[in-house]
């Protein structure tokens, strides 16, 4: 697996800063979203790589100037905010007290909202609800792709926003959105035998003026 | 054949709508003829038979009115008249229909004239507008009766209406768009372009909230939900009525508006005095926007003149 945030700058010490574990559970996310929609049959919102052959929009949110605007039904991700749990002491565990080997260690809760728009509210609830549907079922390959702990079993369905809260202006509904909104967990560790861990450590004590 | 006129629609009660006419003097039989009211939601029809032949009855009392509640439904009826044994008929008025409305005054009348020649001729541009269904049958694709909504977007059977068919046939007119402001919303889901404007319109048709219009650039428009109707003693006079610019990728835009081919190929939006200079008086396009301001003179009649 991997992932696409490529870091601005080379990392100038061997030690690699740990990938994005939020953006690789964003990817997989979008990834099983657009599997799901991509076998569907035609007529019935199949994803499609190709803008204009795509029947649904499957993206993270603020997409960069999508070539085609204005185009329903749109699913797009948005992670919610990230919290370690404190599920350790220090959020940390030491191996043997006689060595400085530590490995750090989290549970970061965390949850992911999925915007469902199309012009017709029922039509939003109706791909909402295959979505919170299909979630159960491939719950295990979300989570080995995403590296996640855990995917909360309390999924929720937004209700649908109101006529022109999306887009103002029109007589008719227009853009209807319903979310889902799914609370999962992902573990992160730093073991400190990573290669160069220590010589990171030290280099940002003796920065800071500390032993 | 009978001239219907003055058809009144008159009521004081929810419950029925009276409908009177006369006809004018006439030399006929009037027992020969049977007169029919039709009736439609929509000012363009389709109408369909209230009540069965009638003879010499000038009076119908509908009390199967619906919408009544609605402050903006109209019902419209026109009166058929037919010669009993024959096929021969005829229908007053003969454009539109007539509906439960004051009668505009001379100074209305002028007020709406002149506007409509201002459209027409200077500020306006050819529109059209494809009224919407208020009525009728039911979506069968796209309609669920037990939750009274849409369950679906995109249905080439009502173009997202819940009404079969959507609208009905279009209508020409001389409007004036304003320019909207280009904007784009930068929203989480993405970007949208959203329009909003604002049309002006003379006092025909009379212009519903959903209605689509459609600019000679096919450019579309849902009547939004703020439409000011300028009235004088109650008739009105002209129309100043919210616009929203339809997604490009609605159903909206899969609705035909079928021009001849000659006039596709010939059309001219904006008024041709417009594109000509005045002064340059032999110009063959000038004579023919005073025709179009001050009538067209039949070629005999001109000769008849010389």
């Amino acid at each position: 697996m991997t992932s696409a945030v490529i870091p601005l700058l080379p990392d100038p010490i061997p030690f690699s800063v740990p990938e994005d574990c939020l953006h690789v559970a964003t990817r997989s996310w979008l990834i099983w979203l657009q599997g799901l929609f991509r076998t569907r049959p035609s007529g019935y919102y199949r994803w499609d790589p190709s803008m204009d052959e795509t029947e649904i929009i499957i993206t993270d949110q603020n997409p960069d100037k999508v070539e085609k605007t204005n185009i329903r039904p749109i699913i797009a991700t948005a992670r919610g905010a990230a919290t370690w749990a404190g599920t350790s002491m220090g959020q940390s565990i030491r191996h043997n007290l006689a060595s400085p080997r530590t490995t750090y260690t989290d549970i970061i809760g965390t949850s992911m909202t999925l915007s469902i728009i199309a012009r017709e509210g029922l039509e939003a609830q109706n791909v909402a609800y295959f979505i919170f549907r299909m979630i159960p079922v491939f719950k295990s390959s979300i989570m080995r792709l995403g590296k996640i702990h855990a995917i909360s079993n309390n999924i929720t369905i937004t209700q649908e926003s109101q006529q022109g809260a999306l887009v103002p202006g029109s007589s008719s509904p227009e853009w209807k959105m319903v979310q889902v909104i799914i609370p999962f967990y992902i573990q992160d560790v730093i073991t400190a035998d990573e290669k160069d861990f220590y010589s990171l450590m030290r280099a940002v004590n003796l920065h800071m003026g500390l032993e | 054949m009978l001239k219907v006129t003055n058809i009144r629609i008159r009521s004081f009660d929810l419950g029925y709508l009276d409908i009177y006419w006369d006809i004018s003097p006439s030399f006929e039989d009037v027992l020969d003829f049977e007169f029919v009211v039709e009736k439609s939601d929509n000012e363009f029809g389709p109408y369909f038979d209230l009540t069965v032949p009638m003879i010499n009855q000038y009076h119908v009392r509908d009390t199967t009115v619906r919408g009544q509640f609605n402050y903006y439904n109209k019902i419209y009826y026109r009166v058929r008249v037919q010669r009993r044994g024959d096929s021969e008929q005829e229908v007053w008025p003969k454009v539109g229909g007539a509906h439960l409305a004051a009668l505009p005054d001379l100074a209305a009348l002028e007020m709406a004239r002149l506007n409509n020649l201002r459209l027409k001729e200077f500020s306006g541009r050819k529109i059209w507008i494809f009224p919407r269904k208020q009525s009728g049958q039911r979506c069968g694709v796209c309609w669920d009766q037990v939750s009274q909504r849409r369950t679906r977007s995109g249905c080439p059977t009502c173009h997202d209406t819940s009404w079969v068919g959507g609208y009905h046939a279009p209508v020409q007119t001389y409007g004036m768009i304003i320019s909207p402001n280009e904007q784009t919303i930068h929203a989480n889901f993405g970007d949208v372009q959203n329009e909003n404007t604002t049309l002006l319109v003379g006092n025909y048709p009379e212009i519903s909230e959903g209605d689509l219009i459609v600019e000679a650039e096919n450019i579309r428009w849902r009547v939004a939900s703020a439409l000011s109707k300028i009235k004088k003693a109650r008739a009105l006079v002209r129309q100043q009525v919210a616009l929203h610019r339809i997604p490009a990728s609605d159903i909206e835009y899969r609705i035909p508006l079928n021009l001849a081919e000659d006039e596709l190929k010939n059309l001219i939006a904006s008024p041709e005095r417009n594109y000509t200079n005045p002064q340059t008086l032999e110009s063959a396009k000038l004579s023919n926007t005073l025709d179009n301001v001050f009538g067209a003179v039949p070629v005999e009649a001109e000769q008849s003149l010389l």
